[in-house]
């Protein structure tokens, strides 16, 4: 690469190649600070903080007036030791004795004794700060370590269900095998039946019967964003605990999309499919989503879940139960009909209402919505 | 005239800098007068182990007269105490338990100088912060010169060693930056001085072809000569290096010879040759575009004296004020104080051959009007004359300052030595000495 320099050779100054080049830098990169500005700019900043004035200025007045108040109020009735020392010399040579003082004082007193209390005070403060520093630090390690473990357990607590599962027993769980579709999306009565049957085949094997499909299974009550989803909830968009919230969001989301996934259940004759609706209980957030903090609804981690439970209801009011079993036999999802060619241009009117006005009875979709655990059939 | 040179390690497998320069003046005065080298029995400079038999030797037709060293340095011990007396308020005592602590303590070798000062006209200390300098020249401060071999680092600041810069009969600078240091940390302005520095034995004819075949190195490179090491700048150089050859290309590359005490980057444009002969360095340096020398810390970098002595470029770390002054004197180097400045300087030699030839050139002339090895003995013998004239003649010398006394030794009032050295004049002297 040719040099943009012209030097004649016969005649370098390195001094002025140098200025040269440093002009060129400049014209490149604009007015720029050299490195020993940058690193006293730095210097400044690392001072600032670790300055005990800037820290607590009042600390080294504090001290100053501290000692000389005790030395107002409470000065030494005799004097130092050396001070007693020479009194008792009075007969001597008064330059003699000055001498002998200054040699004694030399031994017994230091005369630099300030500033060694200055430069310990300094030292002090400097290490609390770097302590205040390491203990936060420490805080934020143990809030992410307690995320890490709730979510560590929601997960075992999912693969238990898992483990319980009987193949054979019904139809085939969702293919990442970490949730059963029938507890949500089965009609109640054939999962009334589907629980009993399973129930009997634990028996029959000896196992607990916790944890099984059916109204009063608890897992299934968490799912379902009913009151008793509020322990959840407090670990989701509620909690103070950001990180916790965040982990939280993501593995719902994950549990959402696998749940998306889930093979078809072909219904029972004359069945109707219900669609996958949430209740819409004052006081709760539909579709597990948590407020924002600022009071804006929809902003919490389950946003993405509910945006497309939203859509599946508006595509299922646009068609017929034939055209939702099409839908199903195109593997659409199990409660979807066939996509509403206008339904995605009231998709923002939609998205701006609070989810449970959309999911309630004045959507005129009928009781399509199950009742919680606790009886109330909220969207009846 | 009979002539003791005291260094704190002398042998032919002895590399370290101010021992090395040691050795070269030694052989070279042995031409002009009757030379003894007083030095201990230690190798390493870490321990100050005595590995070598006390007693004398020969080396190169020079005497050598070597010394016990009484007890090794324990590397922590010395560490504790550099960082007292370097960063906090301290006493002489603990400056004096500074020096003890870096050795090698050989009192042997003291009582030796202070017995037989009679039997030498004059003695040549080297490196002013061991242990044999401090006390060698208080033992016969009216017949020493001292080579300080001083960088700009804390123990020039420590309140012990400006009486010794004053008591010297004279100081043999390296460089005109660390004459300025030294006179403004002790004020011996009125002490015979000179800047002398080294020479080099140089072969007159130098091979860069038989070079590129044996290393099988056929495109354009630059070259670092010396021991690889984060203290010397080699961290910084490969940084700026991968960033270079990453934005500009080319086949530009870094060839590496010395014992290495850093891991090398596994690149395609780094090579490191290890430790090689002479015969290598001086044709590698010949075969080069330019010899960079990215040490911070320098009070005379003999390699680069070297490079200009073959007519070579060097691109030097310009936050080294020694570096940067003999750059700008010699007009035969350039100098970085950052990725850009060694971006450009770096492109400017590598790509402008015209630029590069006259940079070397005026090496080589620089080299040979200061570093040539006449000139330099020339320097040393005037010196030693003149000394000689004002002895003959009388002169009033300065007296050596004692020391303080058992009391005053240990008052706290020594400020640390980092904060002395930082309030030095710093900067190229560019001034004196150009051309």
């Amino acid at each position: 690469m040719p040099s943009e320099f012209s030097v004649r050779s016969d005649s370098v100054d390195v001094e002025q190649i140098m200025s040269r080049i440093r002009a060129r830098i400049r014209e490149k990169r604009g007015v720029d600070y050299t490195e020993d500005e940058i690193r006293e700019l730095a210097n400044v900043k690392i001072e600032q903080f670790l300055d005990p004035g800037k820290v607590r200025s009042e600390l080294l007045e504090l001290y100053l007036r501290g000692r000389s108040g005790v030395a107002a109020v409470d000065p030494p009735p005799e004097g130092p030791l050396p001070a007693r020392i020479i009194k008792t010399l009075g007969r001597m040579p008064r330059r003699m004795l000055k001498a002998i003082k200054r040699k004694v004082r030399k031994i017994f007193v230091n005369e630099h004794i300030e500033q060694l209390n200055y430069a310990l005070f300094h030292n002090l403060v400097v290490e609390l700060t770097r302590v205040g520093i390491e203990v936060k630090n420490l805080k934020m390690r143990v809030e992410s370590l307690s995320s890490r473990l709730d979510f560590d357990e929601r997960r075992a607590r999912a693969m238990e269900t898992v483990v319980q599962y009987k193949p054979g027993a019904g139809p085939a769980p969702d293919a990442s095998g970490l949730f059963d579709s029938r507890t949500r999306q089965e009609p109640r009565g054939r999962r009334d039946q589907q629980g009993r049957r399973d129930r009997q085949d634990r028996q029959n094997r000896g196992d607990r019967p916790e944890r099984q499909g059916g109204p009063d299974r608890q897992s299934g009550s968490e799912r379902q964003g009913g009151p008793d989803r509020q322990p959840d909830q407090d670990r989701l968009g509620g909690s103070d605990r950001q990180g916790g919230s965040d982990r939280q969001g993501d593995q719902d989301r994950q549990a959402g999309s696998e749940r998306e996934g889930i093979a078809p259940q072909e219904p029972l004759a004359g069945e109707q499919v219900q669609p996958m609706i949430e209740p819409a209980q004052p006081g709760t957030w539909p579709g597990g989503q948590a407020p924002r903090r600022d009071g804006a609804p929809g902003e919490g981690p389950m946003r993405g879940e509910a945006q497309r439970r939203r859509r599946r209801r508006r595509r299922g009011r646009g068609g017929s139960a034939g055209d939702q079993a099409q839908g199903q036999g195109q593997g659409q999802g199990q409660d979807q009909a066939p996509a509403d060619p206008g339904g995605a241009a009231d998709l923002f009117s939609q998205d701006e209402h609070p989810a449970h006005e959309q999911a309630g009875p004045e959507s005129g979709r009928g009781p399509d919505v199950e009742p919680g655990p606790d009886g109330n059939a909220s969207g009846q | 005239m009979k002539i003791a040179v005291v260094v704190q390690r002398y042998g032919l497998e002895i590399n370290g800098g101010a021992e090395l320069h040691a050795r070269y003046v030694a052989e070279h005065l042995a031409r002009h007068a009757d030379v003894e080298v007083l030095t201990t029995c230690a190798h390493d400079y870490v321990a100050w182990r005595n590995d070598l038999p006390a007693g004398l030797t020969h080396l190169n037709g020079v005497p050598v007269r070597r010394f016990p060293v009484a007890k090794e340095r324990v590397v922590e011990q010395f560490a504790r105490a550099s960082a007292r007396v370097y960063g906090e308020m301290h006493s002489v005592a603990e400056e004096l338990a500074w020096i003890d602590s870096e050795g090698p303590t050989s009192t042997a070798l003291i009582q030796h100088i202070s017995r037989h000062k009679a039997d030498y006209d004059y003695f040549i200390f080297f490196s002013f912060r061991y242990y044999q300098s401090f006390h060698g020249i208080r033992a016969v401060p009216a017949q020493s010169l001292l080579v300080p071999t001083a960088e700009r680092e804390g123990a020039v600041g420590l309140s012990v060693f400006a009486p010794v810069f004053r008591a010297a009969r004279a100081l043999m600078y390296n460089s005109f930056e660390e004459r300025a240091m030294i006179q403004a940390v002790s004020g011996n302005h009125d002490v015979p001085h000179v800047v002398v520095g080294i020479g080099s034995d140089v072969p007159g004819v130098t091979r860069p072809d038989r070079f590129r075949q044996h290393h099988g190195i056929h495109t354009p490179f630059i070259v670092y000569v010396g021991r690889i090491d984060e203290n010397k700048g080699c961290k910084e150089l490969f940084a700026y290096f991968q960033h270079y050859s990453a934005s500009v290309g080319g086949d530009l590359t870094l060839v590496l010879m010395g014992n290495s005490l850093l891991p090398i980057p596994d690149h395609p444009r780094i090579r490191h040759l290890g430790f090689v002969s002479d015969e290598d360095k001086f044709d590698g340096i010949a075969a080069s575009e330019a010899l960079v020398m990215p040490s911070y810390f320098e009070s005379l970098s003999m390699v680069a004296l070297e490079a200009w002595a073959l007519g070579r470029p060097v691109l030097a770390n310009g936050r080294c004020d020694v570096l940067a002054g003999q750059c700008l004197r010699s007009n035969a180097g350039l100098y970085y104080t950052n990725y850009r400045e060694f971006r450009e300087t770096l492109q400017l030699v590598a790509s402008d051959r015209a630029l590069a030839q006259a940079l070397g050139d005026n090496g080589r002339t620089y080299y040979r009007r200061h570093y040539d090895w006449p000139v330099i003995e020339r320097k040393y013998m005037d010196m030693l004359t003149r000394l000689q004239q004002a002895d003959r003649a009388g002169e009033a010398r300065r007296p050596l300052e004692p020391l303080p006394g058992w009391m005053a030794r240990r008052n706290v009032n020594c400020r640390p030595a980092n904060a002395v050295v930082a309030e030095l004049p710093a900067g190229p002297a560019v001034a004196q000495g150009r051309g």
